[in-house]
């Protein structure tokens, strides 16, 4: 009876251990969503960039079919992270793009420099901007703030894919 | 005991396949009309080529028309003198899609081609090595195997310690291979040799499938009876499909097992189709650049196939013509072999189909329209399967999108040889399947990278814009306390003109 005792306080002790150090915190849960999370900064998941969202998804504030680039790949993952139902994307997936800026037009307000998240865009006051095309995400996140409307989106050229092998199933 | 267990298992696998067709004679016919070219922009590995000539510009006999984007060092090169006419879009059967392609219409119908042959007097050794490599280069060869990787690259890899001339040829029917070594032999040991010096290796072997028991006599005999070719090994590889493909013939002939990263170059071997060869021998005596190659051509209810030479990019009608084959009682053209090649079914346009530097066929009237149906889970694939991956659950996780399942893991593995098609009863298209999980698997993977890649920029990005604030801070408060004290110092010297004043 006694070693009975004692076998089921060692072990309680242990559980007490373990569950102080083993424990995921939730910080550790955020960086885990956030590594899924593309990181392209879009912002169009209503959150001003990919940490934030990995927050409130790790907190359950947020749904986990926001994140637009991600698309299926990512609910699917985050909803093997979280245990939750796999949903259908909240928006269309885009296809590849990229911004423009328009070179004439622009005034050289620094405004789509100061949003721009992967800091894509050159430009200095009252200077001419581009962007650097290979470092764009197509996030369109300059072209609201653009006060002569002088950024375009142009679509990017996209290569073969194969396609999936389809067996008629009856 | 254990070693020979281990023996055992490096067997080769593999199927033998007798589709019961007729093979084409071993004599090399020469192609006569040739009304245009055909230069695809777009090659079975998905590289992309940007044209380097506009229509209507003239082109010259070996010029460079078209260069890789991405790709460095591909190229693709004008085969006869004539106009480009248009860019038009062709189908391309590797893989079946449409690409644009830029034709050429030749001044001259008439071709023949420049026959090289191996002089008995000239040293191959005299040749410096320097030389051998610009001139691999230039002629832009690459291997006629399928593979169409640059000669020039293969050279360069570190340690060469063996040349292995590859004659396999596994796939059924097929022997322009065979017809190449009987046409040129000489010229096949001599760019063997030229290979060798450049890449400094000690060996050269040349592998062969081994019921061909004629051409290994015809070989060892010219191999004995020439002083300059006296060192050259044969080996022999079991007659069964796909035992001609290179990490096979490492696996039989030199027990070398490589990983699918991993390339021949990297363990010491260079291997080379024996048609490169000839290619590399045409370059570096009489500065040809690799612009043709041997083909075979045969199929049901054709009475005489043949193994033709012709300018990569001759078209399909072209080819017909001149064996005087009607093309409205063709009704399907396979280009490429019976395993690895693929169909321009009748009812599809075949304009502008035509001969790639890759394909060592054309095949005709071999399509058959199969129903597919559901996997009965036989494990035909699994038994069939060279490099030992199961087939079948890799169809039903590439099924489900499942690219992280055990299954998939070493898909790279997989070399598309179609045997696991050619076995299943049910008619799946496996290799269809694994090629789409291969590409998505790469995008995955370049997803993530991308991701970090931005990740990184937008840390940086925020660490900037926090310092910038910090430094403005900054700023402002040093000006703030300049302005106080010039404040101070005025009202001291105020206080002190008063004071004097008073």
């Amino acid at each position: 009876m006694i070693y009975l005792f004692l076998l089921i306080l060692t072990i309680a002790i242990l559980l007490l251990i373990a569950d102080k150090f083993l424990k995921t915190s939730e910080n550790e849960l955020v960086t885990k969503i956030n590594d899924i999370l593309p990181q392209t900064q879009c912002g169009q998941c209503d959150y001003p960039g990919c940490k934030p969202y990995a927050e409130a998804v790790a907190n359950g504030e947020a749904e986990i079919n926001k994140c637009q680039p991600g698309g299926e790949r990512v609910i699917k993952e985050l909803a093997e992270l979280l245990g939750r139902e796999v949903l259908d994307p909240a928006k269309e997936k885009k296809t590849p793009q990229v911004v423009v800026i328009d070179e004439d037009k622009c005034i050289g307000c620094t405004k789509c420099i100061q949003v721009c998240p992967p800091d894509c865009i050159i430009g200095a006051v009252k200077k001419m901007h581009t962007v650097v095309e290979k470092d764009c995400t197509g996030c369109e996140l300059c072209i609201e703030v653009c006060p002569v409307d002088c950024i375009d989106i142009v679509q990017l050229k996209q290569s073969f894919k194969y396609k999936k092998v389809k067996v008629n199933i009856d | 005991m254990l070693k020979k267990l281990l023996k055992q298992n490096i067997k080769t696998k593999g199927l033998q396949i007798k589709p019961g067709l007729k093979a084409a004679s071993l004599d090399i016919a020469q192609i006569s009309d040739i009304n245009s070219l055909v230069y695809p922009l777009e090659d079975a590995k998905l590289n992309t080529y940007i044209p380097t000539v506009s229509i209507g510009d003239k082109v010259k006999k070996g010029q460079v028309i078209a260069e890789a984007e991405n790709a460095h060092g591909l190229k693709i090169l004008a085969a006869l003198d004539g106009v480009i006419e248009t860019i038009d879009e062709v189908k391309a059967p590797l893989p079946q899609k449409i690409t644009p392609a830029l034709i050429i219409k030749p001044d001259n119908k008439k071709y023949w081609f420049d026959d090289v042959f191996f002089n008995i007097d000239v040293k191959l050794d005299e040749y410096p090595k320097e030389m051998i490599f610009e001139k691999i280069v230039q002629a832009n060869i690459q291997g006629l195997g399928g593979g169409l990787f640059l000669s020039a690259k293969k050279i360069l890899g570190s340690n060469i310690e063996h040349i292995v001339l590859n004659a396999v040829e596994c796939e059924p029917i097929l022997n322009c291979d065979e017809a190449v070594l009987y046409n040129y032999l000489a010229e096949v040991l001599a760019g063997g040799i030229f290979l060798k010096n450049a890449a400094k290796a000690k060996t050269i072997t040349i592998v062969l499938k081994e019921n061909k028991k004629d051409l290994i006599n015809h070989i060892s005999h010219f191999v004995k009876n020439n002083e300059q070719f006296n060192g050259i090994n044969l080996a022999t590889v079991p007659d069964l499909y796909p035992s001609g493909a290179e990490k096979e013939i490492l696996k039989h002939v030199f027990n070398t097992k490589l990983t699918s990263a991993q390339h021949a170059t990297d363990h010491g071997f260079l291997m080379q189709n024996v048609m490169t060869c000839v290619s590399i021998f045409r370059a570096v005596t009489c500065d040809l650049p690799q612009l043709e190659r041997v083909f075979s051509v045969f199929g049901k209810n054709i009475e005489s196939p043949t193994n033709l030479v012709a300018p990569i990019g001759v078209t399909v009608e072209d080819i017909l013509a001149f064996l005087k084959i009607d093309s409205n009682k063709v009704d399907s053209i396979r280009i490429g072999g019976l395993m690895m090649g693929e169909d321009i079914v009748k009812g599809t346009s075949r304009k502008h189909s035509a001969l790639l530097k890759s394909s060592n066929g054309i095949i005709l009237n071999t399509y058959e329209d199969k129903e597919v149906s559901e996997c009965i889970n036989c494990g035909e694939c699994v038994k069939a399967c060279p490099v030992d991956l199961v087939p079948n659950k890799m169809f039903k996780a590439a099924q489900a999108d499942d690219f992280n399942s055990s299954y998939l893991k070493n898909l790279s593995e997989c070399m598309n040889c179609n045997l696991c098609n050619y076995v299943c009863p049910s008619n799946i298209d496996l290799v269809g399947m694994f090629k789409y999980a291969k590409q998505q698997k790469a995008m995955i993977q370049e997803e993530q990278k991308r991701a970090e890649y931005i990740n990184n920029l937008t840390q940086k990005k925020i660490e900037r814009t926090k310092f910038e604030k910090q430094e403005k801070e900054r700023i402002k408060q040093e000006r703030k306390l300049a302005r106080q004290k010039r404040l101070e110092e005025k009202q001291k010297k105020e206080q002190e003109t008063n004071e004097t004043t008073a």
